[in-house]
């Protein structure tokens, strides 16, 4: 009963009070029932009047769900480091990046030399994977001969967008790096930009042939 | 790292997914078509899940170890690497996956 003794003090300061305002009802007959009612052959029309907004009413959902698609297609936020990246049409992830280039590996013999591998295995897991790939002008091709003559740059790190639980617009950025054989080595992960609720740098321990 | 090599009915529980370790990333250059694309690669040696790719019961996890017979070696496309994996030494050759560092992880490992 109280309250009710502040209603007119209320109205005075700020105008009609919001749930007992006629306002939107009075709007609401507008939208919901007329504009409903003119579209409708005016035979038996309660029906046509609620499809009518049924209708205009997911039609506005899907709107909102498109312009909130777009946007979140526009830029990727990396927060932890500030950056802004523009993401790839048609929802697809960032691409992965290969960085560090590796000295003296310009063909596979050289890479084979670099690794410690013996040429022979390389080839032949080459040949493996190509011919696994789907027959085209950008095959690469299936002489060893051929294969040799190519240009290779060998590079050290490889940078993959993993994106966040549950989100289409987060990324974790993991840094694997590649190993030597036959050695452990420790590599720093840093796990970038994914919001206040993940972690900011982690270290994870990979080990090589003991 | 994780490579994504088959279906999801593959490997168990770990959905054509295998753990890998990255040897060697690199690119290649095709100048011998029109096209001269550019293909990016990895060399990754490949662990074999144990029990094929089941859970071990005592520890909650699935267990991976090195390729005891056949090439261990694979070259796949970059695009197949899907992320990092942290593996904890448990036994001769053998680690155990964590696949509880993180939600996304762990709601995919299960």
């Amino acid at each position: 009963m109280h309250y009710l003794t502040h209603f007119a003090s209320h109205v005075r300061r700020f105008g009609s009070i919001l749930i007992y305002s006629t306002e939107i009802g009075e709007l609401a007959h507008k939208d919901q029932i007329k504009d409903g009612y003119r579209r409708s052959h005016k035979n038996e029309a309660a029906r046509q009047i609620l499809s009518h907004y049924g209708r205009q009413h997911a039609l506005g959902i899907r709107l909102q769900t498109i312009e909130a698609l777009s946007k979140v297609e526009a830029v990727i936020v990396v927060e932890d480091s500030g950056m802004e990246m523009p993401t790839v049409p048609s929802g697809s992830r960032p691409r992965r990046v290969l960085k560090g280039r590796m000295k003296n590996t310009s063909t596979l013999t050289e890479l084979c030399t670099a690794l410690d591998i013996h040429y022979s295995n390389m080839m032949d897991e080459i040949l493996h994977f190509i011919r696994q790939t789907a027959a085209d002008n950008r095959r690469l091709p299936a002489d060893p001969a051929e294969l040799g003559l190519l240009p290779v740059e060998g590079v050290a790190q490889l940078e993959i967008p993993v994106p966040d639980f549950q989100e289409t617009d987060r990324f974790q950025i993991h840094r694997p790096a590649a190993l030597e054989q036959g050695h452990s080595a420790t590599v720093a992960l840093e796990t970038i930009g994914c919001g206040s609720r993940l972690v900011g740098k982690r270290t994870m321990e990979i080990y090589g042939d003991a | 790292m994780w490579v994504q090599t088959g279906g999801e009915a593959n490997y168990g529980d770990l959905r054509g997914r295998v753990v890998a370790r990255l040897l060697a990333p690199f690119k290649i250059r095709n100048i011998l078509s029109e096209a001269a694309a550019v293909h990016r690669l990895a060399l990754v040696r490949i662990l074999d899940p144990i029990k094929g790719g089941r859970f071990h019961i005592p520890s909650g996890h699935v267990r991976v170890g090195n390729r005891i017979n056949g090439r261990d070696m694979r070259i796949v496309s970059i695009g197949a690497v899907i992320g990092q994996v942290q593996v904890i030494p448990s036994g001769e050759k053998q680690w155990i996956l964590n696949h509880r560092i993180d939600l996304r992880t762990f709601n995919e490992i299960y």
